[in-house]
C-alpha cells in the first residue's frame, strides 16, 4: 500500500514517514505549499494533490494537519485521507470537507473530538500526539552548551504578546462594556482547568457589538461560526497571554526563571529571556539543561496534551504542567508528570521541586519511559492503520 | 435541659418545630417577637428579658430558627444557650459582631460555611442538615410530570439589576462573571475572579450593613452576584426541561416565554401534597449555598416525592445518587435522568420511598433537635 505524505515544514514529518516505512508501507511524497496557497480553496493546490496521486498510484494521503484541498483532492481520486492535527485553535477542521467519508481526521485534544462529534461530524477520532525518544536520544551536546542551557525554570514557547497574535488589538473602538465583558469572561476562565466557557459566553449581543469594530469575514464552507472564531482566535490567546506572563512574574520573583521566546518580555524583568530556541536542534538541549520545564497550555486546547508535553518528556524533562484533563488517560500526576491548579500551586510546586532533586528526576525518568514505551510513532501508526482500514 | 423559650418571628416551620419539642419532652415557652431593627431594638429586648425573668422556670436555653443579634445580646448577659438554626441563605445577620459570643451555639447547613465561619476563629458554630418534615402517603396519584416550585430571582428580586451608575466597563466585567459561572457547574468561580476589581467594586457599589457588622461587603456583593447566576440558572432549566417535558412552575410571578406551565404560588401547606403528586420534583440550588443541601431537598423527601437535584457536596454524607435521590453534574446528566426517571415509574417509586426513609431516620425534628440541643 502507498501513502503520499504531503510535505510542509511541520512537525514530526520524518518521524511519521519512518513509521510508515517500518510498518510495511510505500511511501511517496509531495511539497505542499500551504503557506503560499489558501488550503481551504485554492484550486491550483488541489490540483497538485489531485496530480501527485495520479502520477504516484498512491492508495491514501497522509498530512500532519487537516487541509480541505487535500480532502478534496483525495475524496474525487477515491483514496484515504488521513490526517493528524496538533495545532489549535485549527479553523480547517470546520470546513465542511471535513464530513467526506474518505477522510480519517485524527485530532489530539479529546474535547475537540467531542465538539467536533457533537456537531454531527462522524470522520474525526482522537489521537493524542507522539515523541520519537530514540531522536531525542540521539542529541549530542558539548559541555559548552550544557552550560548555555542550563536552568532551573524554563518556559519554551510564545508569550502571545506579539503584534500578530494580540488579535484584540483589532477590537480598537470597542464600547467600554464590551471591553469590559470580554475582561470579566477571562476572569472567570482563569479560575478553572478542564472546561471552556469562552464559546459560549459569546452573546449575540456581545457579537454584534465585536463586529461594529471588527467585521469578521464569513469563509462560506464552514461550520465555524463567530463565537468559536472570537473565543477561540482573540479571547483564548489574549487570556493565555495574560497568564504565562502572570505566572513566569510569579515564578522569577522567587526563582531563576529562563524564557525561549520570540518576543521582548519588559514586563518581566527578572525573567532571563534568551530569545528564541531552533526546534529541531536546540530545543531538545534547551529541554535536558532545565530542571524543570513548564507548560502553560494555549486556553484553545481544552482538555487536550499539548505536544510540547510530549516533547519535553520525550527529552526526559521533568514536565510541570497547568491541569489538562486528557493526561488523565495516560500518565499519573507526581509519578511521571506534575500538574498545577492555580499560580499559587505553581509556585509552591515549582519551589519543592527545585529542592527535591531525587524525587524531580525519579518523575522525569517515569514519564520518558512511558512516552519511549506507548506515544512513540509506531503505536501511533498501528492505532491509525486500525481506525482507518489501511492494514 | 428541660427549659426552651422558642423565639419566633414569621417562620413557616415553626408549629412542626415546636411539636417536635414538645413531643421529645421539652417544655416549651414561645415568645413572639415583634422588632423593627435587628440591633439594639430596645423595645424587643426589653421585653424578651422580662419573658425570661417572668416565666416561671429560667429557661435553660434559646432557640430560633435563623440568628438574631438582639438574642444573641440578651443571651449572653443573662448567661443562657442560645441556639440559632439557620435554614436562610445567604444570612446577613451572621455577619453581625455578636456572632462570636460564648454563648451562641450556631447551626448551618452548609458545610462549607462552618469552615469559613471556624476559620476566621469563631468556634460556636456547627453543621447539621435542615429538617425534613415527614407527611407518609402511601398512595400517591401523579398530577404532574415535572414540578418546579421557587423564586425565579428576576424582576423586583432581581438586587443585581437594580444596580445602576457604574462605569459601562466594570458593569461589562461584572456581567462577563456572572455570565461565565452560569455556564460552569460545580465550581464557584467569582470570588476568585472579582479578586483583581473589589476595589473599584468598594468605589461604586455600597453594600455594607453598618457599624455593627464585620467588613464583609464584598461577599455580600458576592452573593447577589449569585443570585443573579440562579436567575439565569432557573430560566435556562426551564426553557431546557420544559421543552421536553411537562413542567409546571410554581414561583411569584408568571413567565410567559417559559415552554412551562405556570401555576402561581403554592402556600407552604400545600406544598407537600404537590410533591407527592409529582413524578420529579426539581430542586436548583441558589448558587450563594456552596456545599449544603437546601431546604427544598429535605421538603420533598419528606414528603415522598422523587427528588432531581444539582449536586452539592454535603449530600454525599447522607444520600446516594440513584437510591434516595437523583442528582446530576451537568445539565446533559439532568436532562437524562428526568427523562429516565420519567420512564422508569418503579425506579423511581423506590427511590422516593427510599429517600423517605431515610429522612425519617436522618432527618426529622426530633432527631436533629434533639442532637442540636446535645451541643451543650
Amino acid at each position: 500500500m502507498k501513502i503520499l505524505t504531503l510535505k510542509w515544514d511541520c512537525f514530526g514529518y520524518n518521524h511519521i514517514r519512518n513509521a510508515f516505512k517500518r510498518a510495511g508501507f510505500e511511501l511517496c511524497e509531495v511539497d505542499f505549499p500551504r503557506d503560499k496557497e489558501d488550503a481551504r480553496n485554492s484550486e491550483a493546490l488541489a490540483k497538485i494533490v489531485v496530480e501527485a496521486i495520479q502520477k504516484n498510484n498512491a492508495d491514501a494521503v497522509f498530512s500532519f494537519n487537516y487541509f480541505p484541498v487535500a480532502a478534496i483532492a483525495a475524496a474525487a481520486c477515491r483514496v484515504k485521507y488521513i490526517s493528524w492535527t496538533y495545532d489549535s485553535p485549527y479553523i480547517f477542521l470546520y470546513s465542511k470537507t471535513i464530513e467526506f467519508p474518505t477522510n480519517y481526521a485524527f485530532v489530539f485534544d479529546k474535547s475537540e473530538y467531542f465538539n467536533l462529534r457533537q456537531k454531527g461530524v462522524n470522520t474525526v477520532y482522537y489521537m493524542p500526539m507522539a515523541a520519537n525518544t530514540d531522536y531525542f536520544d540521539s542529541i549530542e551536546m558539548t559541555e559548552y552548551e550544557r552550560k548555555k542551557y542550563s536552568a532551573d525554570i524554563a518556559l519554551i514557547g510564545s508569550m502571545y504578546t506579539e503584534k500578530r497574535h494580540d488579535l484584540i488589538r483589532h477590537f480598537e473602538g470597542l464600547d467600554d462594556y464590551t471591553a469590559g465583558y470580554l475582561e470579566g469572561i477571562m476572569d472567570a476562565q482563569k479560575q478553572i482547568y478542564g472546561t471552556s466557557i469562552l464559546e459560549k459566553s459569546m452573546t449575540p449581543e456581545i457579537i454584534k457589538n465585536i463586529q461594529k469594530v471588527c467585521p469578521m469575514f464569513e469563509s462560506g464552507d464552514g461550520i465555524e461560526d463567530a463565537a468559536w472564531v472570537l473565543s477561540n482566535y482573540f479571547v483564548a490567546r489574549k487570556l493565555t497571554s495574560l497568564e504565562r506572563s502572570d505566572m513566569v512574574k510569579a515564578l522569577s520573583d522567587k526563582y531563576r526563571v529562563a524564557l525561549y521566546t520570540p518576543e521582548k518580555t519588559p514586563d518581566l524583568p527578572k525573567a532571563d529571556n534568551r530569545g528564541t530556541v531552533e526546534y529541531y536542534k536546540d530545543f531538545p538541549k534547551a529541554v535536558k539543561n532545565a530542571k524543570i520545564n513548564l507548560n502553560i497550555s494555549l486556553r484553545s486546547i481544552v482538555t487536550g496534551i499539548p505536544l510540547r508535553a510530549f516533547d519535553i518528556m520525550g527529552c526526559g524533562g521533568f514536565l510541570l504542567t497547568n491541569y489538562q484533563s486528557d493526561f488523565n488517560d495516560y500518565f499519573i500526576s507526581g509519578e511521571d508528570y506534575v500538574y498545577f491548579e492555580s499560580k499559587e500551586d505553581l509556585v509552591e510546586k515549582a519551589g519543592y521541586y527545585l529542592e527535591h532533586d531525587e524525587e524531580r528526576i525519579s518523575i522525569a525518568n517515569s514519564g520518558y519511559r512511558k512516552v519511549r514505551e506507548n506515544h512513540n510513532f509506531d503505536i501511533r501508526v498501528k492505532e491509525i492503520i486500525k481506525i482507518a482500514g489501511m492494514a | 435541659m428541660k427549659n426552651i423559650l422558642y423565639y419566633s418571628w414569621d417562620e413557616m416551620i415553626k408549629n412542626d418545630a415546636i411539636e417536635s419539642l414538645v413531643n421529645s419532652g421539652y417544655r416549651v415557652s414561645e415568645y413572639r417577637s415583634a422588632f423593627d431593627k435587628y440591633d439594639f431594638d430596645e423595645k424587643n429586648i426589653l421585653s424578651l428579658k422580662k419573658k425570661i425573668d417572668n416565666d416561671g422556670s429560667k429557661p435553660d436555653a434559646i432557640f430560633s430558627f435563623n440568628y438574631f443579634p438582639d438574642v444573641s445580646r440578651v443571651a449572653l448577659e443573662k448567661g443562657i444557650p442560645y441556639f440559632s438554626w439557620v435554614y436562610d441563605n445567604p444570612h446577613l445577620t451572621l455577619e453581625s459582631e455578636t456572632l462570636g459570643n460564648e454563648t451562641n451555639r450556631v447551626f448551618l447547613f452548609d458545610s462549607s460555611q462552618v469552615e469559613k465561619y471556624r476559620g476566621e476563629g469563631i468556634k460556636n458554630i456547627f453543621y447539621s442538615p435542615l429538617p425534613a418534615k415527614i407527611v407518609i402517603n402511601n398512595n400517591p396519584r401523579y398530577n404532574h410530570d415535572v414540578s418546579f416550585v421557587g423564586t425565579m430571582y428576576d424582576g423586583d428580586k432581581d438586587q443585581y439589576g437594580l444596580i445602576k451608575n457604574i462605569p459601562d466597563k466594570l458593569k461589562g466585567r461584572l456581567d462577563g462573571i456572572v455570565v461565565a459561572q452560569h455556564l460552569i457547574y460545580g465550581c464557584d468561580i467569582i470570588d476568585g475572579a472579582i479578586k483583581g476589581i473589589e476595589s473599584e467594586i468598594r468605589r461604586y457599589i455600597k453594600t455594607s450593613l453598618g457599624e455593627h457588622y464585620r467588613k464583609s461587603d464584598i461577599d455580600i456583593f458576592s452573593d447577589i452576584m449569585r443570585k443573579r447566576v440562579t436567575m439565569f440558572d432557573r430560566i435556562r432549566t426551564m426553557h431546557i426541561l420544559g421543552e421536553k417535558f411537562n413542567v409546571d412552575l410554581y414561583c411569584e410571578k408568571d413567565h410567559p416565554e417559559l415552554p412551562v406551565k405556570y401555576k402561581g404560588v403554592v402556600a407552604n401547606k400545600d406544598l407537600p401534597a404537590l410533591m407527592n403528586s409529582s413524578k420529579v420534583n426539581l430542586n436548583i440550588s441558589l448558587r450563594s449555598i456552596r456545599k449544603g443541601i437546601p431546604l427544598r431537598v429535605m421538603q420533598i423527601l419528606g414528603s415522598g416525592g422523587f427528588c432531581l437535584t444539582d449536586y452539592k457536596e454535603d449530600m454525599d454524607g447522607l444520600f446516594e445518587d440513584g437510591r434516595d435521590i437523583a442528582w446530576f453534574n451537568y445539565e446533559e446528566e439532568m436532562i437524562e435522568k428526568c427523562d429516565y426517571y420519567l420512564k422508569h415509574d418503579n425506579e423511581r417509586c423506590k427511590i422516593a420511598q427510599s429517600g423517605q426513609a431515610t429522612a425519617i431516620k436522618k432527618l426529622s425534628y426530633e432527631k436533629l433537635m434533639g442532637d442540636i440541643f446535645n451541643k451543650i
